[in-house]
């Protein structure tokens, strides 16, 4: 008699009946086979429980045990599901303009000035929001390109140099609007862009996340929204 | 302001250990693990009316995080699939080193397994609910659980070895 794996594996699991059992019982004493099979997923479930168990032995972080107490405290960095960064993003913004625009004094165009709207690209920036598909160039390289809920397109961006700075930056009627804008961490001064989600500061991640509509633009896309000028 | 403690967050502390072992079966990582369950907790602590499945704690604690974890992976897999390769798998603990070998294949193991069967497998082998506890949990038949159980063991099998990874 052959017993399905499925009821083999309720058995080493403890889920049959008393009757159930009986019959795989009666087949185990005579059957190697069936003998193997049970004691395989005996050891599977015995492996698997004696490895993670180790997580049991481990101290729990404090602040775990503040947040299932409902105490508000200044948490770790968090990985997932960021607080709401408005004040932080603001003040890194205007840092990133001290840097890269108003008061920039080196008599180069500004890559980002602010207008009656908000922020707005200019320079090699705009152009290379504009002109540029996903590769860095010079001291700006463009990442990402999607449309956003209202399906205007959309580009994150990295300005290398003294002051690294990544940024989104969607398209308005008059141009690249900037969404949002930190500083790049950890690049030293003149690296090149790394595309790698590691390099994506959370901030912008974040901003992308909140706004993109559906899956980001794959190349062929990309281009095809360049050379109609980011319009529909 | 002094918190209220109810009986309901102390419940919750104790279950802690759980909460970690079981979100560190579900990620790759063990800051991201840790990360989950205090979004978790938050989530908790915001809708401690909901009905529990089973009027069991544990299983609605796991319940929020297993769906936390879809939510976040959801968001974070475009992101690892236009911007970054998968990173390697980390040790599932701080495990001496002579266990280290066997944590890091397992969660490596764990880890290619589809959502549904880690799931499973981390519900049942690891934290010990039964078949129907389970199945509650993730808000499935118990047929479509066992199924899922059956298919993510057999991958590990596949995938460990006949005996899991354990060659004694």
């Amino acid at each position: 008699m052959t017993i399905a794996d499925d009821t083999l594996m309720a058995y080493a699991d403890g889920e049959l009946d008393a009757a159930a059992a009986s019959v795989v019982e009666a087949e185990i004493a005579i059957n190697p086979t069936t003998a193997e099979r049970v004691s395989h997923y005996r050891r599977q479930r015995t492996l698997l429980k004696t490895q993670f168990d180790s997580v049991l032995t481990e101290p729990v972080p404090s602040h775990l045990v503040a947040a299932a107490l409902g105490i508000p405290t200044i948490a770790p960095r968090r990985r997932w599901a960021l607080p709401e960064l408005g004040a932080m993003a603001a003040s890194l913004l205007l840092g990133v303009v001290d840097a890269w625009g108003l008061l920039r004094g080196d008599g180069s165009e500004p890559a980002i000035v602010a207008n009656g709207a908000g922020l707005e690209a200019r320079g090699a920036l705009a152009h290379a929001l504009s002109e540029d598909l996903a590769a860095a160039d010079g001291t700006v390289a463009v990442g990402l390109s999607f449309r956003d809920r209202s399906g205007n397109y959309c580009r994150t961006f990295t300005l290398t140099g003294a002051d690294p700075t990544a940024g989104l930056a969607c398209r308005g009627p008059d141009g690249w609007q900037i969404q949002m804008a930190t500083r790049a961490a950890g690049d030293a001064p003149g690296t090149t862009y790394r595309p790698a989600g590691s390099a994506m500061p959370e901030a912008l991640r974040h901003a992308v996340e909140q706004r993109i509509a559906g899956e980001p633009l794959d190349a062929k896309q990309e281009s095809a929204a360049r050379d109609r000028g980011w319009r529909d | 302001m002094s918190p209220v403690k109810t009986s309901t967050q102390r419940e919750l502390v104790e279950l802690l250990p759980r909460l970690r072992r079981f979100a560190r079966a579900l990620t790759r990582h063990p800051a991201d693990a840790d990360d989950l369950v205090q979004l978790a907790l938050e989530r908790a602590l915001m809708n401690m009316n909901q009905p529990k499945p089973d009027s069991r704690m544990d299983s609605w604690m796991f319940r929020i995080i297993r769906n936390a974890w879809i939510d976040e992976t959801r968001a974070r897999g475009r992101w690892n699939t236009v911007l970054a390769p998968e990173e390697a798998g980390q040790n599932v603990g701080d495990a001496s080193a002579a266990d280290g070998v066997n944590l890091l294949s397992m969660q490596q193991a764990m880890a290619t397994l589809p959502e549904e069967q880690r799931s499973a497998v981390a519900l049942v082998l690891i934290e010990g609910l039964s078949y129907k506890q389970a199945a509650a949990t993730l808000e499935v038949p118990v047929g479509t659980l066992t199924s899922r159980l059956a298919r993510g063991r057999e991958a590990l099998q596949a995938l460990l070895g006949s005996d899991a990874g354990g060659k004694q």
